[in-house]
């Protein structure tokens, strides 16, 4: 059984300006001891639906549609008090920014005590050591001294490593980790990701990875969920994504990233991503997409398994499928 | 066209104790020139000193040691001198928003430049605005707008417009493509090529991407602590890299290609604080293959066909290690 | 998760909110539209502005005019507001206040903007030990309750509306000047104002066209909020007698004049003006709170 399953997600935010759809009939699950990659770019909607899985859209935002389970339990029914209690022991999140997102005013120690105590109910002593052999096995040097500072006193990639360590102190099923790398020098972002792999290795959990550096995801992930304005465009297996890419917007994208290894002719993706107040009709990509078709402007393709396994949500595929084939 | 010579530029800082001040040594000595359709990557990671080595020689800070010499004289001599700097060499930012007054159209900043920098008459700067954004591949009508109604890319875009406009031979970008979606990346970096060709504007190119660096300059300075670790032609140093920090550098850039094998982080520890540098060579603290000289002892250039290695270990094509994390 | 007929609500809300926004004005309207305090205060701003520019005209009698015939009488159909211990009708006279007052607080709070912008703008941007020094400065202004320096100062210039106004501008522009300077050193370190600089604009239009335009906000906020205090220090310091010279008809001067008589059952001096100055502030204040969420950048409801 999937440790975390999400159907036809939906969340909308009703605003002044018009109702922002961040997510749209989004469907993926991850189990324990894989790696799910969520790759896209800015408006695709990737944050919201982690931030769905917590239970953290707040209005002007709601779950407008579908179904998230985490270990079977429909989540989207909580009250506050049932979400108290899986977030942090059941599912761990590490939000961007790490020097933001924890709090100015505490000390480490304080803050990341505090998760343990609350769900194992742990003595402050207990709760202590606990933490300080966390930071220690992830690296971190000095680590009784690092539990006395604050925030503000530590570098990104160990504010990182701390928010890391917070988010799987009481060893959540599911751990979930927002643009980890985002902002860190490439040096320190090599540290963390292996530190993430090794994470997985030793715990056996379940990890959600979004971002949108596909480097990030080759290098880390098992499967990964391409999204685009908020609606997923293929699913694939690593190798698959890399090695033979389905959806334009895929390939386009693999193809306008520059490499270290040559200097080529970037094709860069015509145009820009679409405001998420005006979303285009039908395919959200058609307005970019070098194999336009009429249906594309008008029907919004649904997701068609592969004969590879790979999962594609585009006309090309669907049309082709009617006719009993694959391009 | 552009010299800049042993540059050395040193903060004073608030400390942690009232009225005792730190220095942060963001740059110490770094020399480097560029001529019109010459391209110069500056690499590094935070604290490295390149963001800083581009306000120099913007002349935004006033450097504490070394110069700048813009065609054989020096920026921050004469009036006269600084005015030259400002029409010959301009800079397009990382934050494309913040890069755009918020209250001001497209237009109105792009006239601002115009009208100060040049100068030019009201007549003139209204038939260059349209051309301008033209070619930055812009429509015209596109001057009434205000930044927050543009997305990023036609923010960054619009900075490129201005930065051309007062038709400099030299242009600074730092970060041009950081905050940028990766879809719209490609886009700049194809604007600035071709740009570069059709005025044969020379590049300061800051940033932190090695493979940005790979498409656009043909010159690339590697920067650790406010010191340069490795200087030489892109490919070359990227293909060979002969200091270790330059060979860590390039081992963690994470390619799209999931089959390459797994490999453990190539650097561990944290940067130290510009503030505390270590001693001797910078980088000793982290490097893998650190001797003893090398916390003692700061290494001088040594050239290497072309390339110049501050290292007192350089690897060296013929060894083993060479072979094995070099790409491509 | 909500239902379906939520949902469709909340949709429709939507729908009309983004109608009315893309109006003119349509921010503004929508804000006030969320906010009916903020409206109550719009109304009462305006109301006030109207009272002070025709006042003189509405009113019935000429608010200096003793008859003493009719001394302290209640309020009946020729007296609305009764009349006061000279035999001066009252309404005429909260009437004739009610330009005096707002005069007083909005050129005070002007000139304190003006000021407090200027200085703010100025350290926010040189900083140094020209910061240093004023902020020394500002810091001891400060360092009093804000009604109790008022008094000092008016006891020290003398009575009179020039004075008042003197006095309170100098007691409100530490305020303005501080948000402006904190503005400042927050918004000079953005790449346009690099920008700018290497693009030769000199130091003086920076300041004026870049910086101060965009940190300006809050302390146009600010400035909303102090007229309601403005007007409050006025009445106040009249209300001591360090202020308006009698006989200027002023609330505060009313209210003091009227308290003697209160114990005898004589409350419509009194509380006629201390109703008005009790509208007044209320409507400056709900107008500033208003004020405060159209430039609030988080306006996502």
């Amino acid at each position: 059984m999937p440790v975390l399953k999400v159907s036809e997600l939906n969340v909308a935010f009703f605003t002044y300006y018009g109702v922002v759809r961040a997510v749209n009939g989004v469907s993926y699950d991850v189990s324990g001891n894989e790696t799910l990659g969520i790759v896209g770019e800015s408006g695709s909607g990737k944050s919201v639906s982690a931030l769905a899985i917590m239970g953290l859209v707040e209005p002007p935002g709601f779950v407008v549609d579908g179904k998230i389970e985490i270990e079977g339990q429909d989540v989207l029914g909580f009250t506050e008090e049932a979400w108290y209690q899986t977030r942090g022991s059941k599912v761990g999140m590490c939000f961007q920014n790490p020097m933001r997102a924890l709090n100015p005013v505490l000390r480490i120690g304080h803050q990341l005590t505090r998760v343990h105590r609350k769900h194992k109910h742990s003595g402050k002593a207990e709760a202590w050591r606990h933490a300080v052999e966390l930071l220690k096995a992830v690296n971190i040097p000095d680590a009784e001294q690092v539990m006395q500072r604050f925030p503000h006193q530590l570098s990104g990639g160990m504010c990182q490593r701390v928010m890391i360590v917070m988010a799987i102190s009481c060893d959540p099923a599911l751990l979930i980790l927002d643009e980890p790398t985002t902002g860190l020098d490439v040096t320190i972002q090599n540290q963390l990701l292996g530190l993430v792999r090794d994470l997985r290795e030793r715990g056996g959990s379940a990890q959600i990875i979004i971002t949108h550096d596909l480097g990030v995801i080759a290098k880390t992930c098992d499967r990964v969920v391409v999204m685009y304005a908020g609606h997923v465009m293929g699913e694939a297996e690593i190798s698959s994504l890399f090695g033979r890419p389905l959806h334009p917007y895929t390939k386009a994208l693999l193809e306008s990233i520059p490499q270290i290894d040559r200097k080529m002719d970037l094709r860069p993706i015509p145009g820009s991503v679409p405001e998420a107040l005006d979303l285009p009709s039908g395919c959200p990509f058609h307005p970019r997409c070098s194999h336009t078709m009429d249906v594309c402007r008008t029907e919004l393709p649904q997701l068609v398994v592969s004969d590879d396994g790979q999962k594609v949500a585009c006309h090309l595929y669907s049309r082709n499928e009617e006719r009993g084939d694959l391009a | 066209m552009l010299e800049v010579t042993d540059l050395v530029m040193h903060f004073r800082v608030a400390g942690d104790l009232p009225f005792v001040p730190r220095v942060v040594h963001a740059v110490d000595g770094i020399s480097f020139d560029v001529d019109s359709g010459k391209t110069v990557g500056i690499v590094g990671e935070s604290g490295s000193g390149k963001t800083t080595v581009a306000r120099c020689v913007l002349a935004l800070y006033r450097p504490t040691q070394g110069d700048v010499l813009l065609e054989g004289k020096s920026i921050f001599k004469s009036r006269q001198a600084l005015r030259r700097l400002r029409r010959t060499v301009q800079a397009v930012f990382q934050d494309p928003a913040g890069a755009l007054n918020p209250r001001f159209t497209v237009g109105r900043t792009i006239a601002e430049v115009l009208r100060f920098a040049v100068p030019k008459e009201r007549r003139e700067r209204r038939r260059m605005i349209p051309q301008l954004l033209e070619q930055v591949g812009l429509h015209e009508s596109l001057a009434q707008k205000l930044p927050h109604q543009l997305s990023g890319g036609q923010q960054q875009r619009v900075s490129v417009a201005r930065a051309l406009a007062t038709e400099p031979r030299i242009l600074v970008l730092d970060e041009p493509t950081s905050a940028l979606d990766v879809s719209l990346q490609a886009q700049i970096v194809n604007l600035l090529t071709d740009l570069r060709e059709g005025l044969g504007l020379g590049y300061i190119l800051i940033t932190h991407e090695l493979s940005i660096i790979r498409q656009l300059s043909e010159w690339l300075i590697v920067m650790y602590l406010g010191k340069p670790a490795e200087i030489g032609p892109t490919g070359a140093v990227i293909t060979s890299p002969r200091h270790p920090y330059t060979r860590a550098l390039i081992a963690s850039v994470l390619l799209p290609d999931p089959a390459r094998q797994w490999e453990p982080p190539a650097l561990l520890g944290e940067i130290p604080s510009p503030t505390k540098p270590p001693s001797g060579c910078r980088f000793h603290t982290r490097c893998p293959s650190a001797k003893p000289l090398c916390g003692e002892l700061e290494p001088q250039a040594q050239a290497f066909s072309g390339t110049q290695v501050w290292c007192h270990y350089p690897v060296d094509d013929c060894s083993t290690e060479a072979n094995s994390s070099s790409i491509g | 998760m909500v239902s379906a007929s939520e949902r469709a609500k909340l949709e429709e809300r939507s729908a009309r909110l983004q109608r009315l926004s893309r109006k003119r004005f349509g921010v503004v309207r929508v804000v006030f539209l969320q906010n009916p305090m903020s409206t109550v205060g719009v109304v009462l701003v305006v109301a006030l502005l109207l009272v002070a520019a025709l006042g003189p005209l509405m009113a019935p009698y000429d608010p200096n005019d003793t008859n003493p015939r009719v001394r302290m009488s209640p309020p009946s159909a020729s007296h609305p507001f009764g009349t006061d211990s000279y035999g001066r009708d009252v309404l005429s006279r909260v009437l004739a206040a009610a330009r005096v007052d707002l005069t007083i607080a909005v050129v005070a709070v002007s000139i304190s903007l003006v000021i407090g912008t200027t200085i703010g703008a100025l350290t926010g941007y040189f900083g140094g030990w020209l910061d240093m020094v004023v902020m020394r400065v500002l810091d001891a202004l400060q360092s009093f309750p804000q009604f109790i320096l008022a008094m000092g100062l008016a006891a020290a210039m003398g009575p009179g509306v020039r004075n008042l106004i003197i006095v309170i501008a100098i007691v409100m522009t530490p305020g303005s000047a501080r948000i402006m300077r904190s503005r400042i050193i927050s918004l000079r370190e953005m790449a346009f104002v690099d920008a700018a600089r290497i693009a030769r604009v000199p130091t003086w239009r920076i300041i004026s066209a870049h910086l101060v335009p965009n940190g300006i906000g809050p302390v146009i906020v600010h400035a909303a909020l102090a007229l309601s205090f403005a007007m409050l220090d006025a009445a106040g310091l009249s209300f001591i007698g360090l202020g308006v010279r009698p006989p200027q008809a002023e609330w505060g001067t009313m209210i003091s004049d009227g308290v003697g008589n209160l114990l005898a059952g004589e409350w419509w001096v009194s509380v006629f003006a201390g109703l008005a100055l009790f509208i007044s502030v209320l409507g400056f204040n709900l107008f500033g709170d208003g004020l405060r969420d159209i430039l609030d950048p988080r306006m996502r409801r």
